[in-house]
């Protein structure tokens, strides 16, 4: 047994097929950004600008992670020496790679990041983050589980693969009945810190949610 | 227990022939999934459910994100 922990976004933050009834999805449609490093100067920036040919520099911490960016307007009059962490505009609203076209509609191309933050690039699309599938700190997106985006990140979808391995610890080679199944998840859950109430209404919805 | 692989090492194994199982819930499987993946909801991974796999071929398994 395989466990692809990257998991579905990141297929589609590389623009691999999918199957399925939503798309085109924003993952198809990346494209590089320049960027530096929290740590490197106004220089630097200014020479990123000019081999890239762009207006704006993101700004990247360890792993890849957009804090911030700077255009030329931020590096304008500003020493060669200074460091861009000072300099560099929090980084905007961004988008990830799993939501479709579609929902990021109207003037602008956000920058694409994995939900924990990695930046992928910008859209190349005319787009700019609606209500849908966008945060403004790099975190999982909450809150869109009607209307929102394709792909909305419940608390429990993270957990899933732990929840895998600790069904098989638990019962080994037994097949338990939905009933344990449920007991077992519900004490696991409330383990965790959990209200017993919204344990009940999220192993409820899951119970509703009848295989196909 | 379950081997970690990198979207690289999916791609491989698909075209080994792997299959591939996604444990989502139904919703976020029908909008959109990983080309031939079978769904197989992480709540119903019972052994009888697990035995619709081709115990002969690789299974790689995957959730939304690594959060």
């Amino acid at each position: 047994m395989y466990d692809y922990v990257d998991g579905k976004v990141d297929w589609m933050a590389f623009g691999l097929p999918v199957e399925g009834d939503d798309g085109p999805f924003l993952g198809s449609q990346v494209v590089p950004v320049p960027t530096c490093d929290v740590g490197q100067t106004v220089a630097d920036a200014r020479r990123a600008l000019k081999v890239a040919g762009d207006n704006a520099v993101v700004v990247v911490e360890a792993e890849g992670l957009a804090v911030g960016d700077v255009d030329g307007e931020a590096l304008a009059g500003q020493p060669d020496e200074t460091v861009l962490l000072e300099v560099l505009r929090p980084v905007p609203s961004t988008v990830r790679p799993s939501v479709t076209v579609a929902s990021v509609s109207g003037g602008g191309a956000p920058l694409v990041t994995t939900s924990d933050g990695r930046l992928l690039g910008r859209a190349s699309v005319d787009a700019a983050p609606g209500d849908e599938g966008h945060d403004h700190e790099g975190h999982d997106d909450e809150g869109h589980d009607h209307d929102g985006p394709a792909f909305d990140l419940d608390g429990y979808e993270s957990e899933l693969t732990a929840v895998l391995t600790a069904v098989e610890e638990h019962f080994g080679d037994a097949e338990p009945s939905p009933e344990e199944l449920r007991a077992f998840l519900h004490d696991r859950l409330v383990a965790e810190g959990r209200s017993a109430e919204e344990v009940d209404q999220l192993l409820d919805s899951l119970a509703a949610d009848e295989p196909g | 227990m379950f081997e970690s692989v990198t979207r690289d090492r999916v791609r491989q194994l698909i075209d080994e022939g792997a299959q591939v199982v996604e444990v989502l819930e139904r919703r976020q499987y029908r909008l959109a999934h990983l080309p031939g993946a079978v769904h197989l909801p992480a709540w119903e991974l019972t052994r009888a459910r697990a035995d619709e796999l081709d115990r002969d071929r690789p299974v790689v398994v995957y959730c939304f994100d690594n959060l």
